[in-house]
């Protein structure tokens, strides 16, 4: 989803790793990609980032971000 | 589309004797007095100051193309005398409170009833007039408005922030926080509420260059995308200064009349852009000396400075 939402077209999706950073090194995310991940959760998993405080822990890897929509989405 | 790079480096205007001097007499005796000093200051910046010549050179140049070096060194110095009006006014919003200005605003019903649809509404706000004058009046809107706002960049000159105590009115967002402030910004939008963006620096988001006055200048595509991306109204805030305390607000709803999700978001951002960059000529077309952008506009790399 995050590649073909986010348009990444130089990125394999199969040679991403659980733990690649997704701004900066690893994805090579930046601002204003970040909006588009807002947006994204909301929309497809109804999932918020509430803060920069939980935004800089969900976005930290491909791994955060998956638990943090498994954790949001258990929540009632 | 490239990245601007580095965020914008601050000066210092005066430095805090100067700004406490003016601060003084606009408490103790009023603005008039404060314009009158002004009168005494601004030929030496303009005479003695070669950096403060340059650092208005590339938009004088740019603006008057049919001026020799002559009128342009007096046109120099009506430049920096309206910029010094607009810092006194800005201190007078903070020490004597909004209620002192006359603000004329045509366009206050429709910016509020777009305010009232809560889809989200940037205002792309620019270094142009007195853009604290266009947000005093933004308490009025109904909604929560937040600043995306390099606080700690305007040291002495943050008048109106400061010392009017406004800050509970906005909620600021510093651009230079984590990803840009762009979560927060989001989500605001996506709650209905409003931000207020600067259209004409980046802090080191990402730029596209568009022609204005006769050149390509880089400007900072965030307010689009965010516009794009979020379904939010964008509206391009300008003022001008019309006489002691005075001044006219101008919006235009540059998202009107179109569905931007429906054509490809690259095309989106270069058309939004290119109107905002339209409202800004037309704007400087009319009030010349009211750009206080005091810097190589047109640069490659900007070398930024912020009133």
């Amino acid at each position: 989803m995050l590649v073909k939402e986010l348009k990444l077209e130089d990125v394999d999706p199969a040679e991403i790793q659980d733990d690649d950073p997704l701004f900066g090194d690893g994805l090579g995310l930046d601002s204003l990609d970040a909006v588009e991940l807002v947006v994204l959760l909301q929309k497809h998993y109804q999932v918020e980032i509430k803060d920069m405080d939980e935004g800089r822990a969900a976005f930290a890897s491909i791994k955060s971000l998956a638990d943090h929509v498994r954790k949001h989405r258990e929540e009632p | 589309m490239a990245d601007s790079g580095e965020a914008p480096k601050s000066p210092n205007y005066g430095g805090k004797l100067g700004y406490g001097i003016f601060q003084w007499i606009i408490r103790i005796l009023g603005v008039t007095p404060a314009y009158l000093l002004l009168l005494l200051v601004v030929p030496y910046y303009a005479l003695v100051r070669a950096s403060a010549r340059r650092s208005a050179a590339p938009y004088l140049r740019r603006r008057f193309p049919e001026y020799g070096a002559c009128r342009r060194f007096l046109a120099a110095i009506e430049h920096f005398y309206r910029f010094g009006q607009t810092l006194i006014d800005q201190g007078a919003m903070g020490i004597l409170g909004p209620e002192a200005f006359r603000i004329e605003f045509p366009g206050e019903k429709g910016l509020y009833d777009l305010a009232q649809k809560r889809k989200g509404l940037i205002l792309l706000t620019s270094h142009v007039g007195n853009w604290q004058t266009a947000m005093a009046d933004m308490g009025r809107l109904g909604v929560p408005v937040h600043f995306q706002f390099r606080l700690e960049e305007h040291t002495e000159g943050r008048h109106f922030f400061d010392l009017a105590r406004r800050q509970g009115e906005f909620r600021i967002i510093p651009p230079n926080g984590f990803l840009g402030g762009m979560v927060e910004t989001t989500n605001a939008l996506r709650a209905g509420e409003c931000v207020a963006i600067m259209g004409d620096r980046s802090w080191g988001a990402r730029t596209a260059r568009a022609d204005f006055l006769g050149a390509p200048a880089a400007f900072p595509i965030t307010p689009y995308h965010l516009a794009v991306s979020t379904g939010a109204d964008l509206v391009v805030l300008l003022t001008a200064r019309t006489g002691k305390l005075s001044y006219t607000l101008q919006s235009v709803a540059i998202t009107e009349g179109r569905d931007w999700s429906a054509i490809p978001r690259e095309e989106a951002i270069a058309e939004l852009l290119d109107r905002y960059v339209q409202c800004l000529e037309k704007h400087v077309d009319a009030h010349p000396f009211m750009w206080f952008n005091f810097f190589d506009f047109w640069a490659e790399e900007k070398e930024t400075s912020e009133p």
